[in-house]
């Protein structure tokens, strides 16, 4: 009887991970940090880090933290430019996307309403943006 | 004596900052003077090279892609527009025959960036394999994928400018 429960306890493990291996369901995650725009009109920016979403699936970019605290618009972009729809995330927040196809991504961020990061200086100023990608 | 070193300091920072914008307006936009003729996009389609340089959006994404893989970018954006448009067509040939498609392979400039062939093989490689799968839904649900053929326009020229997405349903 043990050893049947124990059989089947390893029959249920390996079927386990088989699939996690078919579907490519091991989700890795990753923290980052670039420096972005407070003006919501200018440019996107990246750190240039590049994420291998290796199998068609979900992708999400957590904004873990911002200084000074604001909300971003956040998107991911491929290789040839083509990008994700844009989100507004705040701290603590997750912006997600579901069925993204397999490949390299890097994550662009400004923020969502423009905001005066720069004191009396001229222009919005930047922004720390940190992040956790899971993909 | 003081007010001409002075003038001669502004003279000479002035001649700096000119030589400077000189140097940034020749190398630093480097795809303000990318056309379809230009040579580094020669063997794609001239029409989708014009269509997707036009493209404001795009445009945008390209100002914001380090100067060293802009022109990386633009053939992956040319070569996998018309590879989507392509696979479009094949999926509704699908619908409409029964008969699965044959294989899409992504249109090659002759100077092909560093990395073209990498992505251009992932995506005949996964595209293959929903048509492998005999099943068109497959076919369209890689079609519709985020980050794929989703906001490919299908037909430049149409009123509505309707992408693979709007016409085959959200993923």
């Amino acid at each position: 009887m043990n050893f049947k429960k124990r059989a089947i306890g390893v029959a249920l493990a390996v079927g386990g991970l088989t699939i996690a291996a078919a579907t490519g369901a091991v989700a890795t995650s990753k923290n980052g940090e670039s420096t972005a725009s407070c003006n919501a009109t200018s440019a996107f920016a990246t750190n240039g880090t590049v994420y291998q979403h290796s199998a068609k699936g979900t992708l999400s970019v957590k904004q873990t933290d911002t200084d000074p605290e604001l909300s971003s618009a956040i998107k991911v972009t491929s290789q040839n430019g083509n990008s994700t729809s844009v989100l507004n995330k705040s701290d603590g927040q997750t912006a997600t996307w579901t069925g993204v196809l397999a490949g390299q991504y890097k994550v662009y961020a400004r923020a969502s309403a423009s905001v005066n990061c720069n004191g009396f200086a001229p222009g919005d100023g930047n922004y720390n943006f940190e992040y956790t990608i899971t993909y | 004596m003081r007010m001409s070193s002075a003038l001669k300091y502004l003279g000479t920072a002035a001649a700096v900052a000119s030589a400077c914008m000189a140097l940034t307006a020749c190398g630093g936009d480097k795809e303000a003077t990318w056309t379809a003729e230009s040579p580094e996009l020669a063997g794609l389609p001239n029409a989708v090279v014009a269509e997707r340089l036009a493209d404001p959006v795009f445009q945008q994404t390209l100002k914001e892609t380090a100067t060293d893989e802009r022109l990386s970018m633009i053939q992956l954006q040319v070569a996998s527009t018309v590879f989507c448009r392509d696979l479009y067509a094949k999926y509704q040939s699908w619908l409409n025959t029964g008969e699965a498609p044959t294989a899409t392979t992504f249109a090659e400039p002759d100077d092909p960036a560093q990395g073209f062939a990498d992505f251009a093989g992932e995506w005949e490689s996964m595209f293959q394999q929903a048509i492998d799968s005999g099943d068109p839904e497959e076919l369209r649900t890689e079609l519709i994928a985020p980050l794929g053929c989703d906001s490919v326009i299908i037909d430049p020229a149409s009123a509505d400018h309707a992408t693979i997405a709007d016409k085959l349903g959200e993923s």
